[in-house]
């Protein structure tokens, strides 16, 4: 059984020769990336945790009805007709981390990825508390099956199905919300199959990823991991061995060697097991382990510490690094772009309701000798978790219309969806043709409006008219027949 | 980098550098190297599952296409919809719809519902217009009794009707429903003087 590898750049260090997955322990290390990298993902596992617990506009801080087709995000509601917005939120979000990845590099992964805050802080640090260091790890996955292994194991593998379960339940609640899930839970798994079945697989999933799967994610299967290695550049914000100051590596003692005393504490400290000396990798997650253990030994020895540190391509090689290059104004131009879009459309469509304005079914229009008519069905739909007044009103049309329908005083509960209609008559006399104007529905709570543009179509002026008044004429000649007297019963 | 001779003493190993394998395209060559065993596996169970799936789906009738399925809902929903209209033509006939028609809540969600959807052809004081016929006048174009007004809103102006300036009243049914239509009738019975009871 390899215990000890050395890394290369041939392949993959987590892979053995037969394919099966190379275990990894990475040794314990402090410093100070450690402590803030632990801060920032304490900070993280929180918030995740609290978004559910905080209302705001009566629902949660993020709450993904799935089930009732609502989407509430900050205090925003989304109807699931409005959802096409979240290609721009997509894109806005991709075009910044386009944007830090090629100023920080891989910042994101090391940092502030859920998958590497979990396991870094949660299973990883388990897995410490009743393993031990990573010697005392290896020796435990060594020694024969006696009551302590199965113990120590048990208990692990325990905590860790245990804390899968949890966040399952976290994550499940950004879909059916802390009451859903409380109300699911008293009900049991039998009345709610389908979410039962979402969390138990999530579990094992989060289970299997944390257990054993662990960096073989970032390493074979994250799509962001592998986008990376376009964005940066020389430039880039990395996590580099300086081997100008650490060549030839050699004994402490020897002057003619360079700083690196070749002690093997970076490669041990790896979470993806690569050697850091040998330049920048696809498998570096940017985690700054190797910077901290590299500096705890450098301070030992009375060296220099940062023979290992965040610095660029550039910078290592001797060359000034830029800030400032083209690369980074295309990426901010793009999330300019995409965030604007994404303000825009939320501004646009994120209303706390919505109106939507068709023709009513089967209807182009109706005419007779007094006017021509057009019927519009108005669907409205309430987001708010409030009882909401509606009126609607008429924008950039001719004065000489009319409109017939409920107008005022328009009330929806909380959540209500219901349509109403409106009919627009154009008397004969003024007719003349298609024309458009807007039908505004304004909220009485925040005085919120939404104009749609709708087109009043007719029969052509020239003929409709003509017709009109033949019959007019035909009429006032033949009283007392059937030709459309303008009222009968 | 062509692999010089090929026939390798032992067997090659990682350790002694990367092994690669002898076709070349371009001057570019390939690391031989065994892909991860989880990885082969996802391949390979993807490959049982397919076939798997295949029989079931194409075999069997455990599995409904979606135009299978959607077809089942769309009857379920025909089939629900019949059965509410049977339901409610039970329960309804016109001394039923006159009893609602004094039950304030019912006249009430009545009201409701025609200032929703009756009140621009039929005007809020119920008296017509242009567009639709007086609900509150003496004359009953397709009859006055309660079911028959029930009725008319439900399926519409009829066929062979005369219709009112030129058109005709569409059928609710789709829209309101049976309940939904009757509590609209109810309202316009509490409302009209005429109606023949």
């Amino acid at each position: 059984m390899a215990q000890q590898k050395t890394p290369n750049l041939d392949s993959v260090t987590t892979i053995n020769e037969d394919g099966s997955h190379f275990k990894l322990h990475p040794a314990n290390v402090s410093g100070k990336f450690t402590l803030a990298r632990r801060i920032v993902g304490f900070i993280i596992i929180f918030v995740y945790a609290a978004l559910p617990w905080i209302p705001i506009n009566g629902n949660p801080a993020v709450f993904l009805d799935t089930a009732n087709r609502e989407f509430h995000v900050f205090g925003i509601s989304l109807d699931v007709q409005d959802l096409w917005v979240l290609f721009f939120f997509i894109s806005g979000l991709g075009f910044i981390l386009f944007f830090i990845t090629s100023l920080l590099g891989r910042v994101w992964c090391g940092w502030t990825c859920p998958y590497t805050v979990f396991l870094d802080h949660v299973y990883r640090a388990i897995e410490r508390f009743i393993e031990g260091d990573a010697p005392a790890r290896k020796k435990l996955d060594n020694a024969p099956l006696t009551a302590n292994k199965i113990f120590k194991r048990t208990v692990k593998h325990g905590l860790f199905i245990l804390c899968s379960a949890l966040i399952a339940h976290i994550f499940i609640s950004y879909f059916v919300s802390l009451r859903g899930l409380y109300g699911f839970i008293k009900d049991g798994p039998g009345e709610h199959a389908l979410s039962f079945g979402a969390i138990a697989f999530l579990t094992l999933t989060l289970y299997f990823c944390f257990a054993w799967f662990r960096e073989q994610f970032c390493v074979m299967m994250c799509p962001y991991g592998r986008i990376q290695s376009a964005l940066s550049d020389d430039d880039t914000m990395l996590i580099g061995y300086d081997s100008n100051r650490g060549e030839p590596r050699g004994k402490a003692s020897n002057s003619d060697n360079g700083d690196c005393i070749g002690c093997r504490r970076c490669v041990n400290v790896c979470p993806t097991g690569i050697d850091i000396r040998d330049g920048l990798q696809l498998e570096c997650i940017g985690c700054a382990a190797c910077i901290d253990a590299c500096d705890d030994i450098m301070v030992k020895i009375d060296r220099l510490p940062g023979l290992v540190r965040y610095s660029s391509h550039n910078a290592l090689n001797g060359k000034k690094s830029k800030i400032i290059r083209p690369r980074l104004f295309a990426y901010l131009a793009l999330m300019l772009l995409g965030t604007t879009a994404l303000a825009v459309t939320m501004y646009k469509k994120a209303r706390p309701f919505n109106a939507q304005i068709n023709k009513m079914k089967g209807t182009l229009f109706q005419k007779d000798n007094t006017g021509v008519r057009n019927i519009y069905e108005i669907h409205l739909s309430n987001k708010r978790n409030a009882e909401t007044t509606f009126a609607i009103t008429l924008k950039d049309a001719p004065e000489w219309i009319t409109m017939s329908g409920t107008t005022e005083g328009i009330v929806l509960q909380a959540k209500e969806k219901k349509t109403y209609n409106l009919v627009i008559i154009a008397p004969a006399e003024k007719y003349d043709g298609r024309f458009d104007f807007k039908i505004v529905v304004q909220s009485a709570t925040d005085l919120t409006t939404i104009e749609n543009k709708v087109s009043f179509l007719g029969p052509s002026p020239k003929l409709y008219r003509k017709k009109a008044l033949q019959a007019k004429e035909a009429n006032q000649q033949n009283l007392g027949e059937n030709q459309a007297p303008p009222k009968e019963h | 980098m062509s692999p010089d001779s090929n026939t390798p003493t032992k067997k090659p190993s990682v350790k002694d550098g990367p092994i690669l394998r002898e076709h070349v395209f371009d001057g570019i060559q390939e690391f031989d190297q065994k892909l991860p065993n989880w990885w082969l596996f996802t391949f390979y169970i993807a490959i049982v599952f397919f076939v798997g799936y295949w029989v079931v789906y194409y075999s069997t009738d455990f599995m409904q296409t979606p135009t299978q399925s959607i077809d089942a809902k769309m009857a379920a929903i025909e089939d629900k919809k019949k059965q509410e209209l049977v339901a409610m033509m039970d329960k309804l006939d016109d001394s039923v719809l006159v009893e609602w028609s004094n039950n304030q809540s019912i006249t009430a969600e009545g009201k409701a519902l025609y200032d929703q959807f009756c009140v621009a052809c039929h005007a809020p004081d119920l008296n017509g217009g242009v567009i639709g016929r007086s609900l509150i006048d003496d004359h009953w174009e397709y009859g006055g009794k309660p079911m028959e007004l029930f009725e008319l809103v439900l399926n519409g102006s009829p066929a062979d009707g005369k219709g009112f300036n030129g058109q005709k009243m569409q059928a609710w049914e789709d829209l309101l429903g049976p309940e939904k239509a009757a509590k609209t009738v109810a309202y316009v019975v509490s409302k009209s003087p005429h109606i023949k009871k």
